[in-house]
């Protein structure tokens, strides 16, 4: 049997990251907790590796690309990687940003984390499925800096959707205003043909959660 | 804490496809810190009180719907009945201070400032005959000031002088606005029960109970209703009377609390003095297909509005709204329920086109709606004393129900029965309604006050 690994226990581990064991399974409270306190979470049993390296975003690709194909080992993150790099310009070496050890928290980012402020958008995406659709909106969020904490699809009524959570609190220590971040996001899905729509979560949050 | 994608995707389609929105966020000033000033005084004051509270309002409001990524439509103010404010000035004075007040809100780039208004409904003071006096020049010599005059309450009963009274005026605003087919009626309101934290204009004023400043949020969304009622019959054919209002509630809910965050969030980023005043959920139709509250009733199965059954169906619909509000807010105000106005809803005008809906009809769906008649074009020779006894017979369903009841009537100059006017953006299109051709002179002129219900005195 597994051991459920609770919030009040993960805090009580108090390290920055925690192995998520074969034999631990997390409770969605340690979830939010890990999240809510920047705890990077690692999976070994997932794709075989220590993966220490994992940045949010490798996390994401991972995500889509096991549930796409099946598997994803570090290879194929790293050409999903250095793909999206290309596909939005950026010429720096794309496995060199957004680790969390190249970029580390600023004051300000570690301060608005660490009080307790949750400061998250949602991003939907609708349309046609087509290739590297996910890879340009998770490069333009990195682009920004911005985590993605939580990515999920789905095919409604024959359409593709994609649910990503982006975490915000970097683009407001970056003095980027959220309508910036908007229409970057808002023409990329021009481009690809899709619908995409931004909401802050707060309005999720009060209006399916009592 | 993340969210379901149905609950993702179900919220985005509210704002893409079912035009979900916060309607109007208003500040309701006060002006009683007005008296004792000569009128040039007053000019200034109002024009910088207003402009001083509301100076950072619309650019605050677009941070916030830039925030939250739901549209917010109208920002509007609202001020202290300016029959409070002016009493013991001279008549002449009535209409610079009105200026003033359009002044401010145009400068600020508010659409419609509401609060020219009198609360009459036990008597007039000379004041507020004064106020009443200068309607017909001040709504068709400003563009943005909107006005009201309450007759009647359930304490007081309904004040007959003021019912005649205001016959005659509004035929005078709309001769004065002739040149723009009477559009002066459009913002003007008869109440009885009028609230005093509507954010919804033409009816608004900041009531003489309210605090300095307040932020009230109205928000609308018979599009997102329609839309699930349709959902939810497809999917579930057999689902009954209580199952649909169920669901209502449901919707109600969501889009109350979506307009409390926004509220909160307006005052709080604006900040002392100014505080976070009511959400008024109203299923406010605009003239855009889908957003209409004849398609929801006609949803629940009626063939078109009007027709037998309507009532009963729209007394459903504003119950469940208002019990949805009031579970997600304990600050639920104003009108909260629906809106029936006939020029903002084009189910509305194409019922009243093909004939199911008659003004009769209508009168009886003002006894459960949350407003009362409104947005009604007549033809422009209706007399006085009829237009007064249609007031007179929506004065006595709120008076005797409790209920916060308004008219407003448009008698367009030159229009007869069956011709359509059209005043553009949001008041949309007035088809001319035919009017009860027995006259009802000898009533009106009786006078006097018609005494309150027994079921006024509670104490």
């Amino acid at each position: 049997m597994k051991k459920l690994i609770t919030e009040k226990e993960l805090a009580a581990h108090g390290s920055e990251t925690f192995t998520v064991e074969d034999h631990l399974i997390l409770a969605p409270s340690a979830r939010d907790y890990a999240s809510r306190e920047g705890i990077r979470l690692i999976y070994p049993q997932r794709d075989g590796t220590t993966s220490t390296q994992d940045s949010p975003m490798d996390q994401a690709i991972r995500e889509i690309v096991t549930a796409e194909l099946g598997r994803a080992d570090r290879n194929v993150i790293q050409a999903v990687r250095a793909g999206v790099g290309r596909a939005v310009g950026d010429n720096t070496d794309s496995t060199a940003e957004t680790t969390p050890q190249n970029n580390p928290e600023s004051p300000a980012v570690h301060a608005a984390r660490h009080s307790g402020e949750i400061n998250r958008a949602v991003l939907s995406i609708t349309g046609i499925n087509r290739i590297g659709i996910l890879g340009a909106f998770t490069g333009i969020i990195s682009n920004f800096g911005c985590d993605i904490v939580n990515v999920s699809q789905t095919v409604v009524s024959g359409f593709f959707t994609m649910v990503l959570i982006v975490d915000l609190v970097p683009l407001s220590e970056q003095n980027v205003s959220f309508e910036t971040f908007r229409e970057n996001v808002l023409s990329e899905a021009k481009k690809f043909g899709v619908e995409a729509m931004l909401m802050h979560e707060d309005v999720l949050k009060a209006m399916h959660r009592v | 804490m993340f969210f379901s994608d149905n609950e993702v995707i179900q919220t985005m389609q509210m704002v893409a496809h079912e035009r979900l929105d916060i309607r109007t966020v208003t500040m309701g000033i006060s002006l009683l810190d007005s008296p004792g000033r000569s009128r040039r005084e007053l000019e200034k004051h109002v024009y910088d009180k207003v402009c001083s509270r509301a100076g950072r309002l619309r650019e605050t409001v677009r941070t916030v719907e830039e925030r939250y990524g739901i549209p917010i439509v109208n920002v509007r103010i609202s001020v202290t009945p300016m029959s409070l404010v002016c009493e013991g000035l001279d008549e002449s004075d009535y209409v610079p201070i009105a200026k003033a007040l359009d002044r401010a809100a145009a400068d600020l780039g508010v659409d419609y400032i509401a609060g020219y208004s009198a609360l009459v409904h036990k008597g007039a003071t000379p004041g507020d005959i004064r106020l009443i006096q200068s309607l017909p020049q001040v709504l068709s010599e400003t563009d943005r000031i909107c006005a009201s005059v309450n007759v009647a309450t359930t304490r007081a009963g309904i004040n007959m002088d003021a019912v005649r009274l205001m016959g005659v005026t509004v035929k005078s605003v709309a001769e004065a606005s002739r040149d723009r087919q009477g559009i002066g009626c459009a913002k003007l309101v008869v109440f009885a029960n009028v609230p005093e934290d509507n954010p919804f204009v033409a009816g608004a004023f900041h009531g003489i109970g309210e605090p300095d400043t307040v932020i009230n949020v109205g928000v609308s969304g018979p599009g997102v209703v329609l839309a699930a009622i349709r959902r939810l019959r497809e999917e579930q054919p057999d689902a009954d009377c209580g199952v649909i209002s169920d669901h209502i509630k449901r919707m109600a809910f969501k889009i109350t609390r979506a307009g409390q965050l926004v509220g909160r969030d307006v005052a709080r980023l604006l900040g002392p003095p100014i505080q976070h005043g009511i959400v008024d959920l109203s299923l406010a139709p605009t003239p855009t297909e889908g957003d209409s509250v004849a398609n929801i009733l006609e949803a629940l199965g009626l063939e078109q509005v009007g027709t037998h059954g309507t009532t009963a169906a729209l007394a459903m619909l504003v119950d469940a709204v208002k019990k949805g509000g009031i579970m997600a807010s304990s600050s639920v105000g104003g009108l909260s329920g629906a809106f029936i106005p006939v020029s903002e809803d084009l189910g509305m005008i194409a019922a009243v086109q093909s004939g199911a809906l008659s003004l009769d009809k209508l009168e009886a769906m003002t006894a459960v709606c949350s407003v009362g008649l409104d947005m009604v074009g007549i033809p422009g020779d209706t007399s006085a004393e009829t237009i007064a006894a249609i007031i007179a017979d929506e004065m006595a369903i709120g008076m005797i129900n409790h209920k916060t009841i308004g008219v407003r009537l448009l008698p367009v100059p030159g229009a007869v029965v069956g011709d359509m006017v059209d005043y553009g953006g949001l008041l949309g299109q007035v088809p001319i309604m035919p009017v009860n051709t027995k006259h009802s002179h000898g009533f009106i002129s009786l006078g006097g006050r018609i005494p309150p219900p027994i079921t006024s005195v509670k104490n």
